[in-house]
């Protein structure tokens, strides 16, 4: 069973990916907003899979 | 073990934002500053292309060696002991210490000797993409205004504000974040997991939704194929386009290589079986008896629907000041390569004719015919390998989303041919999936894979 740290870490790098989509795709300005988003979404996903193939 | 790919991929699209001059058109981050490095930008910004090869090429040697370095540290610390380090076996596998029958071991260290290549397909693939993100995809001119230069995450973001959230959310998905994660549960599978189980339990994961992320170079297309001929309008590819197909194709040749090598793990570690009476000689339609005809037929309509769905129309233009020109596949892949875009032309007629075709005539063929269980499966997994490069779902859902959504750029009138074309899609995906997977021989297998 996962530690509750890495679930926490889990679910932060969801809600900075969820801010971070929303001000990229509000604003539309900037990379780093948009990287960001891209590696926190990625980074949750595959937390994701291997907490769900664990 | 994600932090690895993501990490490098920050600094590359660093590198690539710095070096294409190109980009000025969607960001104006520069970090550059002074005479020297306004020298460099400047001379970079002559050859966008050279730059991001320039890019690309650090990116790829740094991530060769750290995962050369990262395969010896793991030969050196596996559960069966150092890997001699002496020469190979004929098979070219370094397995003189490594217990290769049994589970528990990555495959970094099972196979690093062999595939070697691996690792750096998955950096170039992922290199590609960054420098796909990171320049322009097109440029869409239209009388009286100012030609507009897109990039991918700008694609995005137009469309989002343009209200069409859809395509927006759909290119986001599966052209942004699905083809990173995708490098990066491919990454994991190689580098991390350890046991068969879990292996192929990611990998199936993220194994079949490759072909979507071509959805957008597809948008794209049609754009092309619609904007040929007019004296209005134009669109223009952009090196973004090239760099993203790379991306996405390389991407889905490892997986397919990646997918070979852990069936062939798990017959060699026994997780799996070839079935019993491997010779034993079967035909679906009369082990199925009356069902199995009644799929064989609707095999062949579903082989006359793929033909009418290149000939018939699925799409006319209906704008002022543009030419009524109307589009079936053949036609878009024609105009296509009229617009001297000879590769994404080459392309469609690979994906949305060659393989569908080869798919269901080979799915035909297996269904009328009497041979081994061997034979058979073999041929089941030919197919699934064909069915995951056959594209013209996804071409179909391009097609829909710029019916639905893309009157803004270019108002279209939907022609009977569309409807053609989604029976095509429908019969073409759905029945020889269908039959492979009531193939008697599917059964007595638990070793398939699932197109």
């Amino acid at each position: 069973m996962k530690s509750k740290s890495s679930a926490a870490v889990q679910w932060v790098f969801l809600l900075v990916a969820a801010i971070s989509w929303i001000y990229y795709l509000s604003s539309g300005q900037g990379w780093l907003p948009l990287v960001i988003a891209s590696v926190a979404s990625v980074i949750f996903g595959v937390m994701m899979a291997l907490e769900l193939f664990d | 073990m994600a932090w690895v790919p993501l990490t490098v991929g920050l600094l590359s699209m660093a590198s690539c934002k710095s070096s294409g001059g190109s980009l000025q058109t969607t960001s104006g981050f520069n970090p550059f500053s002074g005479p020297v490095a306004s020298g460099i930008e400047e001379t970079l910004s002559r050859f966008p292309i050279l730059s991001s090869v320039i890019a690309i090429a650090i990116v790829v040697l740094t991530f060769y060696l750290l995962s050369h370095r990262w395969t010896r540290r793991h030969h050196s610390s596996s559960p069966g002991g150092p890997v001699s380090t002496g020469s190979l076996n004929a098979e070219g596998d370094s397995s003189e210490s490594v217990p290769l029958a049994e589970d528990g071991i990555r495959l970094c260290t099972r196979y690093g000797r062999r595939y070697w290549f691996i690792p750096l397909m998955l950096i170039v693939s992922l290199a590609f993409n960054i420098a796909a993100l990171s320049t322009d995809f097109l440029t869409f001119s239209m009388w009286l205004h100012d030609p507009l230069v897109y990039g991918l995450p700008h694609l995005v973001w137009m469309m989002w504000t343009s209200h069409l959230y859809v395509i927006a959310l759909l290119i986001l998905f599966f052209s942004i974040i699905f083809p990173l994660f995708k490098l990066s549960i491919m990454f994991i599978v190689w580098f991390r997991v350890r046991t068969i189980h879990r292996q192929e339990k990611l990998y199936h994961l993220v194994q079949n939704l490759g072909k979507w992320s071509f959805m957008d170079i597809f948008i794209v297309s049609l754009l092309l194929a619609m904007t040929n001929d007019q004296a209005a309008v134009s669109a223009v590819p952009q090196v973004g386009v090239y760099f993203f197909i790379a991306a996405i194709v390389i991407s889905m040749v490892t997986s397919e290589l990646l997918h070979a090598i852990l069936r062939r793990t798990a017959l060699e570690i026994g997780s799996t079986r070839e079935p019993d009476r491997i010779e034993r000689r079967t035909c679906p339609l009369f082990t199925l008896r009356w069902f199995g005809w009644f799929i064989g037929v609707l095999l062949i309509g579903s082989l006359i629907t793929l033909f009418a769905s290149i000939g018939f129309p699925f799409l006319k233009i209906n704008q002022f000041l543009l030419s009524s020109n109307s589009y079936n596949i053949f036609e878009t892949i024609s105009a296509v390569f009229s617009q001297h875009q000879r590769l994404v032309a080459v392309m469609l007629a690979v994906f949305l004719v060659l393989f569908p075709f080869v798919r269901v005539l080979s799915t035909i063929l297996l269904w009328f015919s009497v041979c081994s269980l061997r034979r058979r499966l073999y041929w089941i997994r030919k197919i699934n390998i064909i069915a995951r490069w056959s594209m013209i779902d996804v071409f179909g859902l391009s097609l829909v989303l710029i019916i639905l959504e893309g009157h803004d750029l270019i108002r279209t009138d939907v022609k009977s041919g569309t409807f053609v074309l989604v029976l095509a899609i429908v019969l073409t995906v759905v029945l020889p999936f269908l039959a492979l997977q009531i193939d008697p021989v599917k059964h007595l297998s638990d070793d398939e894979d699932d197109a």
